[in-house]
Protein backbone atom coordinates (compact mmCIF):
# COMPACT_ATOMS: atom_id res chain seq x y z
CA UNK A 1 0.00 0.00 0.00
CA UNK A 2 1.37 3.67 -0.71
CA UNK A 3 0.99 6.94 1.60
CA UNK A 4 -1.53 8.99 1.91
CA UNK A 5 1.27 11.21 2.02
CA UNK A 6 2.34 10.76 -1.45
CA UNK A 7 1.04 11.98 -4.76
CA UNK A 8 -1.06 9.76 -6.81
CA UNK A 9 -1.70 12.52 -10.03
CA UNK A 10 -0.47 15.81 -10.24
CA UNK A 11 -1.75 17.88 -13.19
CA UNK A 12 -0.25 21.42 -14.04
CA UNK A 13 -1.39 23.66 -16.12
CA UNK A 14 -3.08 21.39 -18.67
CA UNK A 15 -4.04 22.67 -22.12
CA UNK A 16 -6.10 20.59 -24.87
CA UNK A 17 -6.77 21.96 -27.92
CA UNK A 18 -8.78 19.58 -30.93
CA UNK A 19 -8.42 21.19 -34.62
CA UNK A 20 -12.35 20.91 -35.66
CA UNK A 21 -13.85 19.06 -38.82
CA UNK A 22 -15.44 22.19 -40.20
CA UNK A 23 -12.10 24.37 -39.64
CA UNK A 24 -10.83 26.24 -36.35
CA UNK A 25 -9.81 25.34 -33.04
CA UNK A 26 -11.50 23.82 -30.08
CA UNK A 27 -10.50 24.54 -26.50
CA UNK A 28 -11.24 21.69 -24.49
CA UNK A 29 -9.12 21.93 -21.73
CA UNK A 30 -7.97 25.75 -20.42
CA UNK A 31 -5.23 24.99 -18.48
CA UNK A 32 -6.88 22.73 -15.51
CA UNK A 33 -4.59 22.12 -12.32
CA UNK A 34 -4.92 19.66 -9.77
CA UNK A 35 -3.53 16.74 -7.27
CA UNK A 36 -4.97 13.53 -6.20
CA UNK A 37 -3.44 12.32 -3.17
CA UNK A 38 -2.52 8.48 -2.86
CA UNK A 39 -5.65 6.76 -1.57
CA UNK A 40 -7.83 9.12 -2.14
CA UNK A 41 -11.46 9.13 -3.94
CA UNK A 42 -10.97 12.01 -6.07
CA UNK A 43 -14.79 13.31 -8.44
CA UNK A 44 -14.52 14.98 -11.28
CA UNK A 45 -18.22 16.30 -11.42
CA UNK A 46 -18.99 18.16 -14.54
CA UNK A 47 -22.01 17.87 -17.45
CA UNK A 48 -21.24 16.33 -21.12
CA UNK A 49 -18.57 18.34 -23.20
CA UNK A 50 -17.18 19.04 -20.03
CA UNK A 51 -13.45 18.11 -20.69
CA UNK A 52 -13.60 15.31 -17.81
CA UNK A 53 -13.08 12.16 -20.12
CA UNK A 54 -10.25 14.40 -22.37
CA UNK A 55 -8.23 15.29 -18.93
CA UNK A 56 -8.53 11.83 -18.18
CA UNK A 57 -7.44 10.15 -21.13
CA UNK A 58 -4.55 12.45 -21.07
CA UNK A 59 -3.86 11.46 -18.04
CA UNK A 60 -3.94 7.87 -18.91
CA UNK A 61 -1.68 8.64 -21.81
CA UNK A 62 -4.31 8.23 -24.45
CA UNK A 63 -3.94 11.23 -25.80
CA UNK A 64 -0.84 13.68 -25.67
CA UNK A 65 -1.34 17.00 -24.17
CA UNK A 66 -1.68 20.69 -26.17
CA UNK A 67 1.01 21.91 -23.05
CA UNK A 68 0.85 21.21 -19.12
CA UNK A 69 2.20 18.62 -17.39
CA UNK A 70 1.06 15.07 -15.75
CA UNK A 71 2.61 13.11 -13.23
CA UNK A 72 1.23 9.79 -12.21
CA UNK A 73 2.69 8.85 -8.78
CA UNK A 74 5.57 11.26 -9.92
CA UNK A 75 6.10 9.39 -13.79
CA UNK A 76 4.95 11.30 -16.64
CA UNK A 77 2.82 9.18 -19.31
CA UNK A 78 4.27 11.34 -22.11
CA UNK A 79 8.15 9.95 -21.70
CA UNK A 80 7.22 6.72 -19.25
CA UNK A 81 3.76 5.51 -20.82
CA UNK A 82 5.03 1.61 -20.27
CA UNK A 83 5.55 2.26 -16.48
CA UNK A 84 1.99 4.11 -16.11
CA UNK A 85 0.76 1.67 -17.42
CA UNK A 86 1.90 -0.89 -15.53
CA UNK A 87 0.63 1.09 -12.08
CA UNK A 88 -2.65 2.38 -12.97
CA UNK A 89 -5.90 0.32 -13.93
CA UNK A 90 -8.42 2.12 -16.64
CA UNK A 91 -12.17 1.74 -17.24
CA UNK A 92 -12.82 3.84 -20.75
CA UNK A 93 -16.36 5.44 -20.79
CA UNK A 94 -17.01 3.36 -24.13
CA UNK A 95 -15.12 0.29 -24.44
CA UNK A 96 -15.69 -3.44 -25.89
CA UNK A 97 -14.00 -6.40 -25.56
CA UNK A 98 -12.69 -8.89 -27.90
CA UNK A 99 -16.26 -10.63 -28.92
CA UNK A 100 -14.68 -14.62 -29.03
CA UNK A 101 -13.14 -14.78 -25.31
CA UNK A 102 -15.09 -15.49 -22.47
CA UNK A 103 -14.63 -12.79 -19.93
CA UNK A 104 -12.48 -15.20 -17.74
CA UNK A 105 -9.97 -15.59 -20.81
CA UNK A 106 -9.73 -11.46 -21.38
CA UNK A 107 -9.03 -11.12 -17.93
CA UNK A 108 -6.57 -13.88 -18.10
CA UNK A 109 -5.18 -12.15 -21.36
CA UNK A 110 -5.03 -8.85 -20.18
CA UNK A 111 -3.20 -9.98 -17.06
CA UNK A 112 -0.88 -12.06 -18.86
CA UNK A 113 0.14 -8.12 -20.16
CA UNK A 114 1.29 -7.03 -16.44
CA UNK A 115 4.24 -8.38 -14.54
CA UNK A 116 1.98 -7.99 -11.47
CA UNK A 117 -1.89 -9.50 -11.87
CA UNK A 118 -4.87 -10.94 -10.04
CA UNK A 119 -6.40 -14.14 -10.70
CA UNK A 120 -9.79 -14.10 -12.84
CA UNK A 121 -11.45 -16.06 -10.45
CA UNK A 122 -10.81 -13.64 -7.92
CA UNK A 123 -11.69 -10.62 -10.10
CA UNK A 124 -15.05 -12.02 -11.13
CA UNK A 125 -15.52 -12.97 -7.26
CA UNK A 126 -14.74 -9.33 -6.61
CA UNK A 127 -17.60 -7.96 -9.11
CA UNK A 128 -20.18 -10.65 -8.64
CA UNK A 129 -19.64 -12.18 -12.13
CA UNK A 130 -17.87 -15.53 -11.17
CA UNK A 131 -20.90 -17.58 -11.95
CA UNK A 132 -20.82 -15.66 -15.59
CA UNK A 133 -16.87 -16.80 -16.30
CA UNK A 134 -18.02 -18.42 -19.66
CA UNK A 135 -19.85 -16.11 -20.78
CA UNK A 136 -18.93 -13.79 -24.04
CA UNK A 137 -19.29 -9.68 -23.02
CA UNK A 138 -21.96 -9.72 -25.34
CA UNK A 139 -23.87 -12.07 -23.08
CA UNK A 140 -23.93 -9.76 -20.03
CA UNK A 141 -26.45 -6.79 -19.03
CA UNK A 142 -25.47 -4.11 -19.03
CA UNK A 143 -24.71 -3.87 -15.74
CA UNK A 144 -22.72 -6.57 -15.60
CA UNK A 145 -20.80 -5.03 -18.73
CA UNK A 146 -19.94 -2.27 -16.15
CA UNK A 147 -18.55 -4.05 -13.35
CA UNK A 148 -16.80 -6.52 -16.07
CA UNK A 149 -14.99 -3.35 -17.31
CA UNK A 150 -13.82 -2.34 -13.47
CA UNK A 151 -12.83 -6.11 -12.99
CA UNK A 152 -10.73 -5.57 -16.36
CA UNK A 153 -9.34 -2.30 -15.03
CA UNK A 154 -8.20 -3.98 -11.48
CA UNK A 155 -6.06 -7.28 -14.00
CA UNK A 156 -2.86 -5.71 -13.13
CA UNK A 157 -3.55 -4.74 -9.14
CA UNK A 158 -3.28 -1.03 -10.02
CA UNK A 159 -2.41 1.64 -7.28
CA UNK A 160 -4.63 4.19 -9.21
CA UNK A 161 -7.83 3.24 -10.97
CA UNK A 162 -9.18 5.87 -13.48
CA UNK A 163 -13.26 5.12 -13.66
CA UNK A 164 -14.68 7.18 -16.77
CA UNK A 165 -18.48 7.56 -16.03
CA UNK A 166 -18.82 4.07 -14.87
CA UNK A 167 -22.37 3.73 -13.95
CA UNK A 168 -23.67 6.08 -16.63
CA UNK A 169 -27.12 4.17 -17.98
CA UNK A 170 -27.29 1.96 -15.14
CA UNK A 171 -30.61 1.24 -13.16
CA UNK A 172 -29.95 2.63 -9.45
CA UNK A 173 -29.91 -1.05 -7.90
CA UNK A 174 -27.07 -1.62 -10.04
CA UNK A 175 -25.47 1.70 -9.89
CA UNK A 176 -25.79 1.11 -5.64
CA UNK A 177 -23.75 -1.79 -6.28
CA UNK A 178 -21.09 -0.80 -8.18
CA UNK A 179 -20.72 2.02 -5.52
CA UNK A 180 -20.19 -0.45 -2.89
CA UNK A 181 -17.16 -1.92 -4.61
CA UNK A 182 -15.52 0.99 -5.63
CA UNK A 183 -15.92 2.21 -2.07
CA UNK A 184 -14.26 -1.26 -0.45
CA UNK A 185 -11.51 -0.72 -3.22
CA UNK A 186 -10.68 2.55 -1.90
CA UNK A 187 -11.33 2.52 2.08
CA UNK A 188 -10.81 -1.89 2.47
CA UNK A 189 -7.67 -2.12 -0.78
CA UNK A 190 -6.42 1.34 -0.43
CA UNK A 191 -6.85 1.90 -4.24
CA UNK A 192 -6.47 5.68 -5.50
CA UNK A 193 -9.66 6.45 -7.48
CA UNK A 194 -10.00 9.12 -10.43
CA UNK A 195 -13.60 8.79 -11.19
CA UNK A 196 -15.63 11.07 -13.89
CA UNK A 197 -19.42 11.60 -13.61
CA UNK A 198 -22.15 13.63 -14.37
CA UNK A 199 -23.88 12.28 -11.76
CA UNK A 200 -23.90 14.82 -8.64
CA UNK A 201 -25.55 12.63 -5.98
CA UNK A 202 -22.43 9.85 -7.51
CA UNK A 203 -19.51 12.46 -6.58
CA UNK A 204 -20.98 13.27 -3.55
CA UNK A 205 -21.31 10.19 -1.79
CA UNK A 206 -18.09 8.61 -3.23
CA UNK A 207 -15.48 11.38 -3.54
CA UNK A 208 -13.74 12.98 -0.60
CA UNK A 209 -12.55 15.85 -3.21
CA UNK A 210 -14.56 16.99 -6.06
CA UNK A 211 -13.44 19.15 -9.06
CA UNK A 212 -16.16 20.87 -10.96
CA UNK A 213 -15.41 20.60 -14.19
CA UNK A 214 -17.36 22.78 -16.89
CA UNK A 215 -16.39 24.35 -20.57
CA UNK A 216 -12.33 23.07 -19.81
CA UNK A 217 -12.11 24.88 -16.37
CA UNK A 218 -12.20 24.07 -12.56
CA UNK A 219 -14.78 25.83 -11.28
CA UNK A 220 -14.09 24.87 -7.83
CA UNK A 221 -12.32 21.87 -5.99
CA UNK A 222 -12.63 20.97 -2.14
CA UNK A 223 -14.91 18.86 -1.03
CA UNK A 224 -18.40 17.66 -1.41
CA UNK A 225 -19.12 19.31 2.38
CA UNK A 226 -16.96 22.14 2.02
CA UNK A 227 -18.50 23.16 -1.66
CA UNK A 228 -22.12 22.70 -0.31
CA UNK A 229 -20.89 24.95 2.73
CA UNK A 230 -19.77 27.57 0.92
CA UNK A 231 -23.35 27.86 -1.38
CA UNK A 232 -24.77 31.44 -1.31
CA UNK A 233 -27.95 29.95 -0.67
CA UNK A 234 -27.89 26.93 1.90
CA UNK A 235 -30.68 24.78 0.98
CA UNK A 236 -34.30 24.59 -0.46
CA UNK A 237 -37.84 24.52 0.84
CA UNK A 238 -40.19 22.84 -1.28
CA UNK A 239 -44.23 22.56 -0.66
CA UNK A 240 -47.42 22.65 -2.42
CA UNK A 241 -49.96 25.33 -1.67
CA UNK A 242 -53.62 24.89 -1.59
CA UNK A 243 -54.05 28.19 -3.76
CA UNK A 244 -51.97 30.09 -6.41
CA UNK A 245 -49.80 31.91 -4.94
CA UNK A 246 -47.49 34.79 -6.47
CA UNK A 247 -43.61 33.91 -5.86
CA UNK A 248 -42.33 37.33 -5.96
CA UNK A 249 -44.27 37.43 -2.41
CA UNK A 250 -42.12 34.19 -1.43
CA UNK A 251 -39.37 35.67 -3.14
CA UNK A 252 -39.51 38.55 -0.18
CA UNK A 253 -39.58 36.41 2.41
CA UNK A 254 -36.98 36.86 5.14
CA UNK A 255 -34.32 34.30 4.24
CA UNK A 256 -35.42 33.42 1.28
CA UNK A 257 -33.37 33.94 -2.26
CA UNK A 258 -35.76 32.79 -4.57
CA UNK A 259 -39.08 31.06 -5.41
CA UNK A 260 -40.05 29.39 -8.59
CA UNK A 261 -43.25 27.91 -9.31
CA UNK A 262 -42.96 24.01 -10.13
CA UNK A 263 -44.84 21.54 -12.30
CA UNK A 264 -43.80 22.91 -15.47
CA UNK A 265 -45.57 26.27 -15.02
CA UNK A 266 -43.14 29.22 -15.45
CA UNK A 267 -45.29 31.12 -13.40
CA UNK A 268 -46.39 34.35 -14.14
CA UNK A 269 -48.85 35.25 -11.72
CA UNK A 270 -51.93 33.11 -10.74
CA UNK A 271 -52.14 30.06 -12.93
CA UNK A 272 -53.69 27.72 -10.23
CA UNK A 273 -52.31 25.33 -7.65
CA UNK A 274 -48.99 24.52 -7.86
CA UNK A 275 -45.77 22.88 -5.97
CA UNK A 276 -42.77 25.82 -5.45
CA UNK A 277 -39.36 25.49 -4.13
CA UNK A 278 -37.80 28.44 -2.79
CA UNK A 279 -33.87 28.64 -2.66
CA UNK A 280 -33.10 29.60 1.06
CA UNK A 281 -29.79 31.19 2.47
CA UNK A 282 -31.04 30.73 6.57
CA UNK A 283 -33.53 28.31 6.86
CA UNK A 284 -35.24 28.09 10.02
CA UNK A 285 -35.93 32.19 9.00
CA UNK A 286 -37.15 31.14 6.04
CA UNK A 287 -39.62 28.79 7.47
CA UNK A 288 -40.49 30.61 10.17
CA UNK A 289 -41.59 33.48 7.66
CA UNK A 290 -43.16 31.30 5.55
CA UNK A 291 -45.49 29.73 7.90
CA UNK A 292 -46.35 33.10 9.28
CA UNK A 293 -47.19 34.33 5.77
CA UNK A 294 -49.09 31.28 4.88
CA UNK A 295 -51.18 32.24 7.93
CA UNK A 296 -51.86 35.85 6.71
CA UNK A 297 -52.73 35.05 3.49
CA UNK A 298 -54.86 32.03 4.55
CA UNK A 299 -52.21 29.93 2.25
CA UNK A 300 -52.67 26.24 3.30
CA UNK A 301 -48.89 24.05 2.93
CA UNK A 302 -48.67 20.33 2.33
CA UNK A 303 -45.97 18.40 2.03
CA UNK A 304 -43.64 21.14 3.50
CA UNK A 305 -39.93 19.77 2.71
CA UNK A 306 -36.15 21.66 3.91
CA UNK A 307 -33.89 20.14 1.64
CA UNK A 308 -30.24 20.75 2.03
CA UNK A 309 -28.20 22.18 -0.78
CA UNK A 310 -26.42 20.00 -3.35
CA UNK A 311 -23.19 19.68 -5.59
CA UNK A 312 -26.41 20.30 -8.44
CA UNK A 313 -26.81 23.74 -7.12
CA UNK A 314 -23.17 24.39 -6.59
CA UNK A 315 -22.93 23.73 -10.65
CA UNK A 316 -25.83 25.86 -11.07
CA UNK A 317 -24.32 28.88 -8.49
CA UNK A 318 -20.97 28.47 -10.31
CA UNK A 319 -21.99 28.41 -14.39
CA UNK A 320 -25.37 29.73 -14.26
CA UNK A 321 -26.47 26.57 -15.53
CA UNK A 322 -28.02 22.99 -14.43
CA UNK A 323 -25.83 19.75 -14.75
CA UNK A 324 -27.53 18.24 -16.56
CA UNK A 325 -28.66 21.10 -19.37
CA UNK B 1 6.71 -9.25 -19.93
CA UNK B 2 8.40 -9.90 -22.64
CA UNK B 3 8.13 -8.46 -25.80
CA UNK B 4 7.72 -11.79 -27.44
CA UNK B 5 5.53 -13.42 -24.74
CA UNK B 6 3.06 -10.75 -24.91
CA UNK B 7 2.94 -11.37 -29.09
CA UNK B 8 2.52 -14.85 -28.50
CA UNK B 9 0.01 -14.73 -26.04
CA UNK B 10 -1.81 -12.04 -28.52
CA UNK B 11 -1.55 -14.42 -30.95
CA UNK B 12 -3.07 -17.37 -28.92
CA UNK B 13 -6.16 -15.15 -28.12
CA UNK B 14 -6.06 -14.48 -32.09
CA UNK B 15 -6.01 -17.97 -32.64
CA UNK B 16 -8.63 -18.99 -30.06
CA UNK B 17 -11.19 -16.27 -31.45
CA UNK B 18 -10.32 -17.75 -34.92
CA UNK B 19 -10.94 -21.32 -34.03
CA UNK B 20 -14.14 -20.00 -32.64
CA UNK B 21 -15.31 -17.73 -35.78
CA UNK B 22 -16.95 -18.51 -38.78
CA UNK B 23 -14.36 -17.03 -40.66
CA UNK B 24 -12.30 -19.74 -40.12
CA UNK B 25 -14.79 -21.69 -42.05
CA UNK B 26 -15.87 -19.19 -44.50
CA UNK B 27 -12.29 -18.27 -45.64
CA UNK B 28 -10.63 -21.99 -45.45
CA UNK B 29 -13.53 -24.29 -46.69
CA UNK B 30 -16.18 -22.37 -48.41
CA UNK B 31 -15.45 -19.74 -50.31
CA UNK B 32 -12.24 -21.83 -51.87
CA UNK B 33 -14.32 -24.85 -52.54
CA UNK B 34 -16.70 -22.92 -54.22
CA UNK B 35 -14.05 -21.22 -56.36
CA UNK B 36 -12.61 -24.60 -57.14
CA UNK B 37 -15.96 -25.87 -58.48
CA UNK B 38 -15.90 -22.62 -60.70
CA UNK B 39 -12.84 -23.33 -61.75
CA UNK B 40 -13.43 -26.40 -62.11
CA UNK B 41 -16.31 -25.93 -64.54
CA UNK B 42 -13.31 -24.13 -67.08
CA UNK B 43 -11.21 -26.98 -66.57
CA UNK B 44 -11.02 -27.62 -70.49
CA UNK B 45 -10.32 -24.46 -71.39
CA UNK B 46 -6.87 -23.13 -72.73
CA UNK B 47 -5.90 -19.54 -72.49
CA UNK B 48 -4.18 -18.85 -76.14
CA UNK B 49 -1.94 -15.92 -76.22
CA UNK B 50 0.66 -14.21 -78.43
CA UNK B 51 3.37 -16.44 -77.05
CA UNK B 52 1.98 -18.93 -75.10
CA UNK B 53 -0.80 -21.30 -74.46
CA UNK B 54 -1.85 -22.45 -71.06
CA UNK B 55 -4.23 -24.36 -69.29
CA UNK B 56 -6.88 -22.13 -67.41
CA UNK B 57 -7.10 -23.81 -64.36
CA UNK B 58 -3.38 -24.19 -64.22
CA UNK B 59 -3.54 -20.01 -64.41
CA UNK B 60 -6.63 -19.51 -62.34
CA UNK B 61 -5.34 -22.28 -59.45
CA UNK B 62 -2.28 -20.89 -58.31
CA UNK B 63 -3.39 -17.22 -59.51
CA UNK B 64 -6.63 -16.65 -58.11
CA UNK B 65 -5.97 -19.33 -55.39
CA UNK B 66 -2.95 -17.21 -54.18
CA UNK B 67 -4.84 -14.01 -54.54
CA UNK B 68 -8.19 -15.35 -53.05
CA UNK B 69 -6.53 -16.78 -49.90
CA UNK B 70 -4.42 -12.84 -49.22
CA UNK B 71 -7.28 -10.84 -50.46
CA UNK B 72 -9.83 -12.69 -48.03
CA UNK B 73 -7.65 -12.83 -45.40
CA UNK B 74 -6.89 -9.24 -45.61
CA UNK B 75 -10.92 -8.58 -45.80
CA UNK B 76 -11.97 -10.68 -42.63
CA UNK B 77 -8.81 -8.96 -40.61
CA UNK B 78 -9.80 -5.59 -41.95
CA UNK B 79 -13.62 -6.35 -40.69
CA UNK B 80 -12.53 -7.26 -37.45
CA UNK B 81 -9.92 -4.26 -36.77
CA UNK B 82 -12.42 -1.89 -38.18
CA UNK B 83 -14.46 -2.74 -35.99
CA UNK B 84 -12.42 -2.85 -33.31
CA UNK B 85 -11.12 0.41 -33.68
CA UNK B 86 -15.22 1.99 -33.91
CA UNK B 87 -16.22 -0.26 -30.97
CA UNK B 88 -13.25 0.48 -28.72
CA UNK B 89 -11.40 -2.44 -28.54
CA UNK B 90 -7.75 -1.36 -29.57
CA UNK B 91 -8.79 2.02 -27.19
CA UNK B 92 -9.03 -0.43 -24.74
CA UNK B 93 -5.95 -2.31 -25.88
CA UNK B 94 -3.99 0.76 -25.63
CA UNK B 95 -4.10 1.41 -22.16
CA UNK B 96 -2.21 -2.39 -21.91
CA UNK B 97 1.47 -2.63 -21.67
CA UNK B 98 0.88 -4.34 -25.72
CA UNK B 99 2.06 -1.98 -28.43
CA UNK B 100 0.20 -1.40 -31.77
CA UNK B 101 3.21 -3.76 -33.27
CA UNK B 102 2.62 -6.76 -31.26
CA UNK B 103 -0.66 -6.80 -31.80
CA UNK B 104 -0.42 -7.16 -35.48
CA UNK B 105 2.08 -9.74 -35.29
CA UNK B 106 0.10 -11.73 -33.15
CA UNK B 107 -2.94 -11.24 -35.69
CA UNK B 108 -0.75 -11.96 -38.55
CA UNK B 109 0.85 -15.56 -36.46
CA UNK B 110 -2.41 -17.37 -36.88
CA UNK B 111 -3.32 -15.53 -40.32
CA UNK B 112 -0.43 -16.78 -41.81
CA UNK B 113 -0.96 -20.37 -40.65
CA UNK B 114 -4.31 -19.87 -42.08
CA UNK B 115 -3.47 -19.21 -45.31
CA UNK B 116 -0.32 -21.78 -45.92
CA UNK B 117 -2.82 -24.49 -44.78
CA UNK B 118 -5.60 -22.84 -46.98
CA UNK B 119 -3.47 -22.32 -50.12
CA UNK B 120 -1.84 -25.82 -49.83
CA UNK B 121 -5.26 -27.59 -49.57
CA UNK B 122 -6.49 -25.31 -52.24
CA UNK B 123 -2.79 -26.55 -54.72
CA UNK B 124 -3.98 -30.25 -53.39
CA UNK B 125 -7.49 -30.42 -54.47
CA UNK B 126 -7.06 -27.95 -57.51
CA UNK B 127 -4.34 -30.91 -58.72
CA UNK B 128 -7.19 -33.59 -58.08
CA UNK B 129 -9.73 -31.56 -60.16
CA UNK B 130 -7.36 -31.15 -63.35
CA UNK B 131 -4.83 -28.81 -62.45
CA UNK B 132 -1.08 -29.58 -63.40
CA UNK B 133 0.11 -28.94 -59.84
CA UNK B 134 3.09 -30.98 -58.60
CA UNK B 135 2.05 -32.49 -55.13
CA UNK B 136 5.48 -33.14 -53.68
CA UNK B 137 8.07 -32.38 -50.70
CA UNK B 138 8.65 -28.78 -53.14
CA UNK B 139 5.25 -27.83 -52.16
CA UNK B 140 6.48 -26.41 -48.97
CA UNK B 141 8.57 -23.76 -50.43
CA UNK B 142 5.31 -22.59 -50.93
CA UNK B 143 4.93 -21.76 -47.24
CA UNK B 144 7.38 -19.04 -46.67
CA UNK B 145 5.66 -17.02 -50.42
CA UNK B 146 1.97 -17.37 -48.38
CA UNK B 147 3.71 -15.71 -45.12
CA UNK B 148 4.65 -12.95 -47.40
CA UNK B 149 1.51 -13.08 -49.15
CA UNK B 150 -0.34 -12.92 -45.44
CA UNK B 151 1.78 -9.98 -44.28
CA UNK B 152 1.32 -7.88 -46.92
CA UNK B 153 -2.45 -8.58 -46.84
CA UNK B 154 -2.83 -7.35 -43.19
CA UNK B 155 -0.30 -4.64 -43.78
CA UNK B 156 -3.12 -2.90 -46.45
CA UNK B 157 -5.70 -3.69 -44.07
CA UNK B 158 -4.15 -2.44 -41.49
CA UNK B 159 -3.25 1.02 -43.60
CA UNK B 160 -7.02 1.00 -44.79
CA UNK B 161 -8.17 0.70 -41.27
CA UNK B 162 -5.81 3.60 -40.48
CA UNK B 163 -7.36 5.92 -43.47
CA UNK B 164 -10.82 5.07 -42.97
CA UNK B 165 -13.26 6.65 -40.31
CA UNK B 166 -16.28 3.58 -40.36
CA UNK B 167 -15.92 -0.19 -41.28
CA UNK B 168 -18.19 0.57 -43.93
CA UNK B 169 -15.37 3.30 -45.46
CA UNK B 170 -13.10 0.44 -45.21
CA UNK B 171 -14.99 -2.16 -46.96
CA UNK B 172 -15.31 0.75 -49.80
CA UNK B 173 -11.76 1.02 -49.79
CA UNK B 174 -11.04 -2.44 -49.82
CA UNK B 175 -13.45 -3.45 -52.62
CA UNK B 176 -12.02 -0.78 -54.68
CA UNK B 177 -8.50 -1.67 -54.33
CA UNK B 178 -9.37 -5.74 -54.50
CA UNK B 179 -11.10 -5.77 -57.86
CA UNK B 180 -7.84 -4.23 -60.17
CA UNK B 181 -5.84 -6.98 -58.35
CA UNK B 182 -7.30 -9.72 -59.72
CA UNK B 183 -7.18 -8.33 -63.34
CA UNK B 184 -3.55 -6.97 -63.10
CA UNK B 185 -1.54 -9.53 -61.15
CA UNK B 186 -1.91 -12.00 -63.46
CA UNK B 187 -3.96 -13.70 -61.12
CA UNK B 188 -6.82 -14.54 -63.73
CA UNK B 189 -4.60 -13.74 -67.04
CA UNK B 190 -1.34 -14.48 -67.86
CA UNK B 191 1.50 -10.98 -68.15
CA UNK B 192 2.43 -11.95 -71.22
CA UNK B 193 -0.79 -11.07 -72.66
CA UNK B 194 -0.56 -7.75 -71.28
CA UNK B 195 1.00 -4.73 -73.22
CA UNK B 196 4.44 -4.04 -73.12
CA UNK B 197 4.41 -1.27 -70.36
CA UNK B 198 1.20 -3.07 -68.62
CA UNK B 199 3.43 -5.88 -68.43
CA UNK B 200 6.35 -3.94 -66.96
CA UNK B 201 4.34 -1.73 -64.72
CA UNK B 202 1.82 -4.98 -63.13
CA UNK B 203 5.57 -6.28 -61.92
CA UNK B 204 5.82 -3.71 -59.33
CA UNK B 205 2.07 -4.91 -57.89
CA UNK B 206 2.94 -6.66 -54.51
CA UNK B 207 1.57 -9.94 -55.41
CA UNK B 208 2.54 -10.45 -59.22
CA UNK B 209 5.85 -11.83 -57.86
CA UNK B 210 4.25 -13.95 -55.35
CA UNK B 211 1.90 -15.42 -57.74
CA UNK B 212 4.49 -16.19 -60.55
CA UNK B 213 6.19 -17.77 -57.89
CA UNK B 214 3.74 -19.74 -56.51
CA UNK B 215 3.31 -20.93 -59.91
CA UNK B 216 7.18 -21.76 -61.01
CA UNK B 217 7.38 -24.17 -57.95
CA UNK B 218 4.08 -25.67 -58.17
CA UNK B 219 3.84 -25.99 -62.35
CA UNK B 220 7.81 -25.87 -63.29
CA UNK B 221 9.27 -27.71 -60.65
CA UNK B 222 11.44 -24.80 -59.41
CA UNK B 223 13.03 -24.33 -56.67
CA UNK B 224 12.32 -20.82 -54.33
CA UNK B 225 15.83 -19.74 -55.22
CA UNK B 226 15.50 -19.26 -58.94
CA UNK B 227 12.86 -16.55 -57.51
CA UNK B 228 15.29 -13.82 -56.36
CA UNK B 229 14.14 -10.87 -58.56
CA UNK B 230 9.88 -11.99 -58.26
CA UNK B 231 10.36 -11.63 -54.52
CA UNK B 232 12.28 -8.65 -53.90
CA UNK B 233 9.79 -6.51 -55.09
CA UNK B 234 6.97 -7.95 -52.52
CA UNK B 235 9.96 -8.07 -49.92
CA UNK B 236 10.71 -4.31 -50.17
CA UNK B 237 6.61 -3.21 -50.26
CA UNK B 238 6.29 -5.72 -47.19
CA UNK B 239 8.64 -3.64 -45.74
CA UNK B 240 6.73 0.02 -47.06
CA UNK B 241 3.70 -1.71 -46.11
CA UNK B 242 4.40 -2.38 -42.70
CA UNK B 243 6.39 1.26 -42.00
CA UNK B 244 3.01 2.92 -43.62
CA UNK B 245 0.54 0.41 -41.03
CA UNK B 246 2.76 1.70 -38.16
CA UNK B 247 2.50 5.48 -39.20
CA UNK B 248 -0.91 5.91 -40.39
CA UNK B 249 -2.50 3.40 -37.71
CA UNK B 250 -3.61 4.70 -34.51
CA UNK B 251 -5.09 2.60 -31.37
CA UNK B 252 -7.73 5.30 -31.11
CA UNK B 253 -9.78 7.51 -33.26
Amino acid sequence: MIERTQLAVEVRDLVKVYPRPGGGMLRALHGISFEVAAGEFFGFLGPNGAGKTTALEIIEGIRKPTSGEVRVLGIDPRWELDKVKRVMGVQLQAASYLSLLTIEEILDLFGSFYPKRRSPAELLETVGLLDKRKAYVRQLSGGQQRRFSVAAALVNDPQVIFLDEPTTGLDPHMRHSLWELLRRLNQEEGKTIVLTTHYMEEAELLAERVAILDQGQIRAIDTPRALIAGLDGMGHIEFAASQAVDTSELAGLSGVAGAVAKNGSNFSGRLGPATYELAVTEPKTAVTALLHWAEGSGAELRGLEVVPGTLEDVFLQLTGRELRE
Amino acid sequence: MTAIVGTLRMAGASTRQLLRSSEVWTTMVLFPGALLAILWLFSGLRFEGAREAIPLMDLWVTGMGVLSVALGNGHAFLANIATWKAGGVLKRISVTPITPGQLIIGEVIPRAVMGMITILGFLVVGGALGADIRIGPEIIAVIPVMAMVTFIGISVAFIIAGLTRTPQNANALDSAISFPLYLFTGAMFPLSAFPGWLEAAARFIPYTGLIATVRGIVLDGRPLTDFGPELAIPAAWMVLLVLVAARVYRFVK
